[in-house]
């Protein structure tokens, strides 16, 4: 069921509000150099379904290597409530565990994308999608 | 088993060197914690060499103001910071250390920091301590001015 969720940073400086099915959403993990320092639970989200509600000021922005991906994290408290993916840059990724709501027993990660070899993971998460529809 | 790594955060400012046990990691569920979803090694800051990033880290902090919540203000990862529960001591982030698999960590301890005075009480009881002298407050930012200042050449 498509639902409303809010979550933000830890200091209160941002905040968003995104609208999601967590059914047929899987939240993901990721291997990658910044996924595994991050620890972050992926959750992602099409960009006109997530509203920054306060803080967009407040975001630093980290690129490395393509420079596709936009690492944003609150400057005063360092959380990393969303982000853009370089695996779908147009839209979000957000950080299942800056959910108000976050629950560690039901919100686990169902999926894991293999980003320490990423353009093969890519690949493979673009063939399962197209095996698909 | 207790072994020397090197660690740091993503963009390669800030870089320590740790002696740590990834048998004893441990994971917490009070507000921030939950957040960053660090994976916590204390250790004695005997034990912990800021090799490099005194002046790429900055802290964040809230409520008693005795934990120093620390990250890199380049790219926002959290290497290592000064508990609230443990002051004198730092808590080494296990996803920043070098060659680690972050999806394979299996914490073996819990700390039940949503009811922070309820767990503390149990930790210290259950090792046996004696409550940390806060100084007033100022123990963890006393900690990491430490820390930081043995750093001090090393940019």
């Amino acid at each position: 069921m498509l639902r409303t969720y809010e979550g933000g940073c830890h200091c209160g400086a941002v905040r968003f509000r995104i609208e999601v099915d967590l059914d047929e959403t899987p939240i993901g993990e990721c291997d990658c150099s910044i996924c595994t320092k991050k620890g972050i639970l992926h959750l992602p989200i099409a960009r006109n379904r997530l509203q920054i509600l306060s803080g967009a000021d407040d975001l630093t922005t980290y690129t490395f290597n393509t420079g596709v991906a936009k690492h944003t994290f609150c400057r005063h408290c360092g959380m990393h409530p969303f982000y853009q993916p370089r695996s779908d840059p147009e839209n979000y990724s957000v950080n299942a565990r800056c959910l108000d709501e976050y629950d560690p027993e039901t919100m686990k990660s169902q999926r894991l994308f293999e980003g320490s070899n990423w353009e093969e993971a890519f690949a493979r998460r673009g063939a399962e999608w197209a095996s698909k529809h | 088993m207790l072994e020397t790594r090197e660690g740091g955060c993503h963009c390669g400012a800030v870089r320590f060197r740790a002696k740590v046990d990834l048998d004893r990691l441990s994971q917490c569920n009070c507000s921030i914690c939950t957040k960053k979803g660090i994976l916590h090694l204390a250790i004695d800051p005997a034990d912990f060499e800021l090799l490099k990033g005194k002046h790429a880290l900055t802290a964040y902090t809230f409520e008693t103001g005795l934990a120093q919540h620390t990250f890199c203000k380049r790219c926002g990862m959290h290497p290592f910071y000064i508990p609230r529960s443990q002051p004198h001591r730092i808590s080494v982030n296990a996803r920043c250390l070098d060659g680690i698999d972050g999806p394979g960590l299996k914490p073996s301890r819990f700390f039940g920091g949503r009811n922070w005075e309820e767990a503390q009480a149990k930790r210290l009881a259950e090792e046996g301590l004696a409550a940390p002298d806060t100084m007033g407050g100022r123990a963890g930012a006393l900690t990491l001015q430490a820390i930081l200042d043995r750093g001090l050449n090393r940019s």
